[in-house]
């Protein structure tokens, strides 16, 4: 389900005065509750889709992938904000293996609060939100190598 | 051999390195800016890491980004290619310390010979020729006054740690010295972050020939002979040609064996280029060591059939050096114009898209170049768009064959230097050899 077909269900709902909705297939849930004061909207989607603009996959044990050509390369539904990597390193979701993540999906997070580490040359490099927001989209798998620009998280401003 | 090589360069030179590296079997990885990301090396190598946003700073020149994505990807060595980090003794000291292998000299050698004070230290011990001039900086303007009425006016007063043509002042009158001093001083302090600067000899209407320096790390260094370099313009060069009109079996010998020598002094270890001024009497004097492959390096290639670059990494992979010096001949003529993103009069940059684009052909045509129909030329990076390169059996054939080249080669909608091109190769005092560093401000051209 995209941004569009979301934003037409809220709409059809808000035309009748159902309080509550809630949908669910093999691939996703989607549940909205009317009366807060922002409409809550809770999706989680069984796959996170891939970036649709076009990418040159490397053979393994290759982990490189090309940058897509914008250094915004979110899919363009999608609400939100893209934080992207502002250096060249090593992607991890959390400060050690045994340790829980920084963030994950539909998490709050406050303006200057660490999202991830990028290590690059054996330096740990804290990357922290830009500002106030949920977290939408984790775009990277923990442990995988990052370029520059390219899309870590999507965080839809709050 | 290398499995995988690092470019940490942009445009034709990355191109050019990933092509020796295809034909070597080495795998490739090209880094960009977001600027480059429709860029050809980007497309032609293996794989590719974007490193920084378009300023050079943040991206070409970005250490850390360079050897972050170095050690991503796997790679083992990293050729720099000419200008950027390729004679950054910083960053080659990094690769040493990260076990990476830097294409080129080590960061020492890189130092001794980078620094134009102590390279000419290192020279005069060779018994090479260099101009009278100060053998350290010269740090007071009252002691300058007095070296330069020693050495004789005109002096020509240079940064230590300049480079490209640029920190130099030429002086004609003890009136204007003090002057001048201080004004390099300070140039060069603001565009190289070193104040120091020595005072040489000015050669009036001096040729710039340069020698092309091979070795490995046996101890094995040759030379390929010599290149001219003289039409600059504002000590940017131009055209170049091999061999040089004013060059001689006994000459090249000389300055061929003055270069290695120092370069073995030295122990010199990668591709390199002795730069020399000759004067009117065929006098000849070191300049200074560029210690990197230069852009010019097509010409050297075209007349002595050797892939610099190939040697280079093969020399790099601490393999030897496969030509001894009786195995160089020199065979006819070979030019180079570099073609830029320029107004060909005024020389004004003019970057933009390429609406057009047609590449001359034909025997001994030879073009090296990153561009393509709809590429768009960008504003970040230097102006050089192509090097059109010809080679043929006398000098007076290579001019004929560069001019028909010229004319079929088409870039439409961007400016660029061909009609300047086309118009030193009808010039007469071309054709007839009468070059010298002053050709282009003589305004010869018709």
């Amino acid at each position: 389900m995209d941004i569009k077909e979301i934003k037409s269900l809220i709409k059809m709902i808000m035309e009748t005065d159902i309080s509550e909705f809630e949908l669910e297939s093999t691939d996703e849930k989607i549940r909205i509750k009317r009366g807060e004061p922002h409409e809550v909207v809770h999706y989680q989607a069984a796959q996170i889709s891939p970036n649709p603009t076009a990418q040159h996959v490397q053979p393994a044990p290759a982990p490189v992938q090309e940058m897509a050509p914008a250094p915004a390369a979110a899919p363009p539904e999608e609400e939100g904000k893209s934080i992207t990597s502002p250096i060249v390193g090593t992607f991890y979701r959390a400060p050690a293996p045994d340790a829980p993540p920084y963030a994950e999906v539909g998490q709050v997070v406050e303006k200057g609060q660490v999202l991830c580490i990028i290590e690059a040359m054996k330096l740990m490099n804290e990357i922290e939100s830009e500002f106030r927001g949920r977290v939408i989209r984790i775009c990277k798998e923990n442990a995988q190598p990052v370029e520059f620009g390219d899309v870590l998280f999507v965080v839809e401003p709050i | 051999m290398f499995h995988k090589i690092l470019i940490a360069n942009r445009g034709e030179i990355a191109l050019r390195i990933i092509r020796a590296c295809k034909e070597l079997g080495i795998k490739t990885v090209a880094v960009f800016s977001t600027a480059d990301s429709e860029s050809l090396h980007v497309r032609l190598a293996d794989e590719s890491i974007c490193i920084g946003p378009p300023p050079s700073l943040q991206s070409y020149l970005n250490i850390n980004a360079i050897i972050s994505a170095a050690e991503l990807c796997d790679a083992e060595a990293i050729h720099p290619g000419y200008g950027f980090l390729a004679e950054n003794s910083a960053f080659a000291e990094i690769c040493e310390n990260c076990g990476i292998t830097f294409i080129g000299p080590s960061s020492e050698t890189m130092r001794l010979m980078g620094d134009k004070i102590s390279a000419r230290q290192a020279v005069i011990k060779e018994g090479v020729p260099i101009l009278p001039g100060t053998e350290e900086g010269v740090r007071d303007g009252n002691e300058a006054l007095k070296i330069a009425r020693k050495i004789g006016f005109p002096v020509i007063i240079k940064a230590a740690a300049g480079g490209g043509g640029r920190g130099m002042k030429i002086v004609h009158s003890p009136a204007a010295l003090p002057n001048a001093f201080a004004m390099t001083r300070a140039e060069a302090q603001a565009g190289f972050g070193n104040p120091e600067v020595y005072i040489e000899k000015y050669c009036e209407e001096p040729r710039h020939v340069e020698i092309q320096i091979l070795a490995d790390n046996h101890g094995n260094v040759i030379h390929l002979g010599e290149r001219d370099c003289s039409i600059q313009r504002r000590h940017q060069k131009l055209i170049e040609e091999a061999p040089s009109t004013v060059s001689t079996p006994e000459l090249r010998k000389a300055m061929g064996e003055a270069a290695v020598r120092a370069a073995r002094s030295v122990g010199y270890n990668s591709v390199g280029t002795m730069e020399f001024l000759v004067d009117k009497d065929n006098n000849f004097y070191f300049m200074e060591m560029n210690t990197r492959v230069q852009v010019e390096h097509p010409v050297t290639e075209m007349v002595t059939g050797v892939d610099v670059i190939r040697e280079q990494i093969r020399s790099a992979a601490g393999l030897k050096l496969r030509y001894k010096q009786s195995d160089i001949k020199i065979t006819g003529h070979a030019i180079e114009c570099r073609i830029n993103a320029e107004d060909p009069v005024k020389f004004t940059p003019c970057p933009g898209r390429i609406t057009a684009y047609h590449t001359p052909g034909g025997l001994g045509v030879r073009v090296d170049s990153f561009v393509y129909d709809q590429y768009v030329v960008l504003p970040h990076y230097d102006s050089l768009v192509a090097k059109l390169i010809v080679h043929a059996e006398t000098r007076n054939d290579a001019i004929k064959r560069m001019s028909r080249a010229l004319d079929e080669y088409i870039i439409e909608g961007i400016k660029t230097t061909i009609p300047f091109h086309k118009r030193v190769m009808t010039s007469k005092d071309y054709i007839e050899g009468n070059i010298d560093t002053g050709f282009i401000d003589r305004a010869v051209l018709e």
